[in-house]
């Protein structure tokens, strides 16, 4: 329509006049510490183990669970990280969707959450931290929760994340590590988020492509959750910053079973295929491409670019869902019907242990 | 560089951020053909390692030489040609320090026939759909005008009533199939919106092939 229409949308930054993303230092190829690196110094640590810590570090889950009686249990977790996107509120929104997600993806509820933000007004406007505040609020009161409190440091460029504490019955917690055979594999968000990230920084995605990548990563995956613990699912987690693929894995070993994928089924963001084929690919993906290593099989002479998006990092992605094969086609209608996963999809299958953890066909 | 066989196509990336150096290869990839030798420069060691991870998996059999914080991946071309790869021999030289931003062919104009249009709605664009069918339309009956037709149109969801009789983009979609676009359309959509028997132009396809095609595509176009 007219131009005044979308004027505002566009230019929809900034009431402060920040843009986050001329803080991080351009073209980054890692703001995060190496899957294999971490799993190397994770590896040389003892942690304790305790009756009633139901899940802890060793299946790489995606929270702490801890039980308080025989209704309920904590569930506790974190995630920060520096600017994805220029606009400050939506940065706090994805951030915090980001962190809640983890409680989600354990079948959980969020209950109440800690504000972890590095700041720098020295460097910024004072404006933007309330700014990337109130996007954080936003997302947390959305899903019912509490914030209580939180701590700064003054650091630059900005990060953002949450502390967040959920409960959950402790004999339906989902885990990443219960998958079975005949399970169907729903993915709830498309894939490709680096791709547009990236994109967006090389000045090569469109405006309508990285604004539905943004609202994606806005998204809460509280509905997908809902929708997952009425059809009485075990096992599930959440797609991050190890990938598709690295997700997958988790649940294909922790649950010592082997994870099918069908290439040509996964979702993908608009644009984002393009931008691969372009060699628009992110360092992370090579990255947790790397990190699979031999873990995974690709059928012979599979798109390059298809590949690579397995290993795409995801901010704030959806929820990688081990269906009970007689609920997957009702929960997947239900998502598509809820109106805010349209592109849920059916992507594979779990089959008992192979000589691999992951076969991507 | 000393490899017996003359390198024909030489990238400067140096300065280039991950990932511009595997752009601007996969750029150059695309206009070269196969056979054809090229080396790539950059200063940037993990965009390095990324482009001899892609090239690997190309089996374009990469050599790397570094000299100080600069590294040279020399590699050949293997695959299809994805066009009618011009024979230019755009950089013949290496040792010249060429400014940050290296003459990348653009995308050719000649690539005719390399890409594919998807039609994913029966309007263009956001924000009024009233325009946005007006539009949709008049994207369609540009598209005989232009001397570069796709390969295919692909219509999905809404996309599929422009292929309906009198949609306003049906005649300029059967004349497009006659002068041999592949028009394709989406069996289940059709079936959703009842479109059975109403079809002016195009086949019935399934997804598999619409995945097929976008995948095998130069290049997808979203209008």
């Amino acid at each position: 329509m007219s131009s005044e229409n979308t004027a505002p949308a566009k230019t929809a930054p900034a009431r402060s006049g920040i843009d986050l993303l001329k803080t991080v230092e351009y073209g980054g190829c890692s703001a995060k510490l190496s899957p294999t690196e971490l799993a190397g110094i994770l590896s040389q640590l003892n942690f304790p183990s305790h009756p009633d810590l139901l899940v802890d570090i060793s299946t790489h889950d995606d929270a702490g669970v801890y039980k308080i009686n025989d209704e309920t249990a904590l569930i506790f977790t974190t995630d920060f990280f520096p600017p994805v996107c220029s606009d400050t509120v939506e940065f706090g929104e994805i951030a915090a969707a980001n962190a809640l997600s983890d409680v989600f993806a354990m079948g959980g509820d969020a209950v109440m959450a800690l504000n972890l933000m590095m700041y720098s007004t020295k460097e910024l406007p004072v404006e933007g931290f309330a700014e990337i505040l109130k996007g954080g609020y936003n997302k947390v009161a959305e899903c019912g929760a509490l914030v209580v409190g939180g701590h700064t440091i003054e650091d630059h460029p900005p990060k953002f994340g949450l502390a967040v504490v959920g409960t959950v019955h402790p004999d339906k917690i989902v885990s990443n590590s219960d998958a079975r055979p005949g399970d169907k594999l729903i993915l709830t968000k498309p894939l490709g988020i680096g791709a547009l990230i990236a994109g967006q920084r090389e000045q090569l995605a469109t405006p309508e492509a990285y604004r539905a990548a943004v609202e994606q990563m806005k998204l809460l995956n509280k509905t997908g959750a809902e929708i997952m613990r009425k059809y009485n699912t075990r096992c599930a987690t959440d797609v991050t910053g190890f990938g598709l693929l690295g997700h997958a894995r988790e649940i294909a070993n922790g649950s010592d079973m082997t994870l099918s994928i069908d290439s040509a089924a996964l979702p993908l963001l608009e644009q984002a295929y393009e931008l691969y084929d372009d060699g628009c690919i992110p360092g992370a993906a090579f990255r947790n491409m790397q990190y699979i290593g031999e873990d995974a099989r690709f059928r012979e002479g599979m798109d390059y670019n298809i590949k690579m998006m397995t290993c795409d990092a995801q901010t704030s992605g959806g929820l990688l869902i081990c269906a009970p094969a007689e609920a997957a086609n009702d929960m997947l209608a239900e998502l598509l019907a809820s109106g805010k996963h349209p592109q849920a999809a059916i992507i594979g299958e779990v089959l008992p242990r192979e000589d691999v953890a992951l076969i991507i066909g | 560089m000393q490899d017996s066989q003359q390198v024909c196509h030489s990238l400067d990336a140096r300065g280039c951020p991950c990932p511009q150096p595997l752009i601007k290869t996969r750029r150059l990839w695309k206009t070269l053909n196969p056979g054809d030798r090229f080396e790539v420069i950059m200063d940037n060691d993990i965009a390095c390692s990324n482009l001899i991870t892609f090239l690997t998996d190309q089996g374009a059999d990469p050599q790397t030489s570094q000299d100080g914080n600069e590294f040279v991946v020399s590699a050949v071309r293997t695959g299809e040609a994805t066009q009618n790869g011009p024979d230019i021999c755009p950089l013949p030289t290496s040792s010249q320090p060429v400014a940050e931003v290296t003459p990348v062919p653009e995308v050719q104009p000649e690539q005719a026939g390399n890409y594919v249009v998807v039609l994913k709605s029966d309007r263009m664009g956001q924000g009024d759909d009233d325009l946005g069918s007006i539009l949709a339309k008049a994207y369609v009956n540009t598209l005989k005008e232009l001397d570069n037709k796709p390969a295919a149109i692909i219509m999905y969801n809404g996309g599929v009533k422009l292929a309906t009789v009198n949609s306003g983009a049906d005649e300029t979609l059967k004349l497009l199939e006659a002068e041999g676009v592949d028009v394709i359309v989406c069996g289940a959509c059709v079936e959703f919106f009842e479109l059975k028997g109403k079809l002016a132009a195009g086949r019935i396809s399934n997804m598999y092939e619409i995945a097929e095609r976008m995948a095998a595509a130069g290049h997808v176009v979203n209008p």
